[in-house]
């Protein structure tokens, strides 16, 4: 087993490959990690004033151009809004901020997020003189942190699986395996009491969404679109597998904001899962029943 | 009534798609290299990596209008793991590389 890893995002991130060390194996499985890290950030951080992110937020409500690479995380955000209903909505970044949500670089003026619901619908995407364009509405941010994670570690795993090897590629959580024999990875919800639960993949992705690890007085950091606050939720984490690490962020973000109604959104889609509250634990699809200690 | 983006064209040419205009939908093409990588991350010549691939870019999206007749339930694209997915946990005991919790 090789695994490089890097600690960054305020998480951990790591690349792992079954294979024995071969002379420069582990230095490129490091440099590219580290290198697609380092692009991701440069696209999408909102913490950082020259990222595309913040020159697309300071320019709401007008065409900005940016690369075609930003156009492909975007987009990548864009599916998940509109796989959940909009419950994952990439347009929300003001939201988070006035929910209190650390430091951003500097964006435009606060505004009412419930007036922007959907908002994610009324982004554009166009070619433009040197790259790409986009156009999100006046008055709204983007925030592609959470899918962001979820579409690297599935961009790291494809490549090193081309590359012929058993891969296994976590971003802060969101973990995807592309591999021939099965590989265990585990929720941790990361509550006492609360033991980790298995699932083996060979070509699938789990992730894990709540509110107990990013939270501060009066808040966190999944904000329903619905109310423009942060959700209101029995769940402490939800980890769902599903055939990408995007998609399986989206869907435990968007269980996270479903409360109640998240097992049956889930079961419908016949995707496997873990809810855990303080109280209780459920399942859906395969992931079988258990109850809390 | 929905309104969900339709692909209207697909390319593997980002310099192609820079020269199509006029579109009104959501065009997706497959496999758009960097510009600005190489065919592959090389440091020796023993054990190499392919380059990333951004696999999948929406050239054009149209703004809806913010008063467009949407339906909230238009979701459900979220692809389920394939059936070679277990929950007995016989491949590996837990550690910080293969450990999902939110960050």
């Amino acid at each position: 087993m090789i695994t490089v890893s890097m600690d960054t995002w305020r998480t951990h991130l790591s690349l792992s490959v079954r294979d024995n060390d071969r002379p420069g194996l582990q230095h490129n499985l490091h440099r590219l990690l580290t290198t697609e890290v380092a692009r991701l950030d440069a696209l999408a951080s909102r913490f950082r004033e020259d990222s595309e992110l913040s020159a697309v937020n300071r320019g709401a409500g007008e065409w900005v151009d940016v690369s075609w690479r930003f156009v492909t995380v975007l987009t990548a955000c864009l599916d998940a809004a509109r796989a959940t209903g909009g419950l994952v909505d990439p347009t929300l970044g003001q939201a988070i901020k006035a929910a209190g949500y650390d430091h951003w670089a500097r964006q435009n003026t606060q505004t009412d997020p419930r007036r922007h619901r959907g908002a994610w619908r009324q982004v554009g995407i166009r070619p433009g003189p040197s790259g790409a364009q986009v156009l999100i509405p006046a008055g709204t941010a983007l925030d592609l942190g959470s899918v962001a994670k979820g579409w690297l570690a599935d961009r790291l795993a494809t490549t090193v699986r081309r590359a012929g090897h058993d891969v296994m590629a976590n971003m802060g959580g969101d973990i995807r395996v592309m591999a021939s024999q099965p590989w265990t990875v585990w929720s941790d919800p990361e509550l006492p009491g609360v033991t980790a639960s298995p699932a083996d993949l060979t070509d699938a992705a789990i992730a894990t969404s709540g509110i107990g690890h990013r939270h501060w007085e009066g808040g966190h950091h999944i904000i329903d679109p619905r109310t423009g606050a942060p959700a209101v939720t029995p769940w402490h984490s939800v980890s769902v597998v599903a055939a990408t690490a995007a998609q399986a962020n989206a869907a435990a973000t968007a269980a996270v904001i479903l409360a109640d109604d998240a097992p049956t959104w889930l079961d419908r889609q016949g995707l496997d899962a873990r809810l855990v509250s303080r109280t209780h634990i459920t399942s859906t699809g395969r992931w079988p029943s258990e109850v809390a200690a | 009534m929905s309104k969900t983006p339709r692909i209207i064209a697909a390319t593997a040419s980002a310099a192609l798609l820079a020269g199509i205009g006029g579109a009104s939908a959501v065009l997706a093409v497959d496999t758009v290299m960097a510009d600005d990588e190489q065919a592959t991350t090389q440091v020796t010549a023993d054990e190499t990596l392919p380059a990333p691939q951004d696999d999948r870019t929406t050239v054009y999206q149209e703004p809806q209008d913010d008063d467009d007749d949407h339906d909230d339930d238009e979701g459900g694209q979220i692809t389920p793991a394939p059936p070679t997915t277990s929950f007995q946990g016989n491949n590996g005991g837990q550690s910080k590389q293969n450990t999902s919790k939110s960050s």
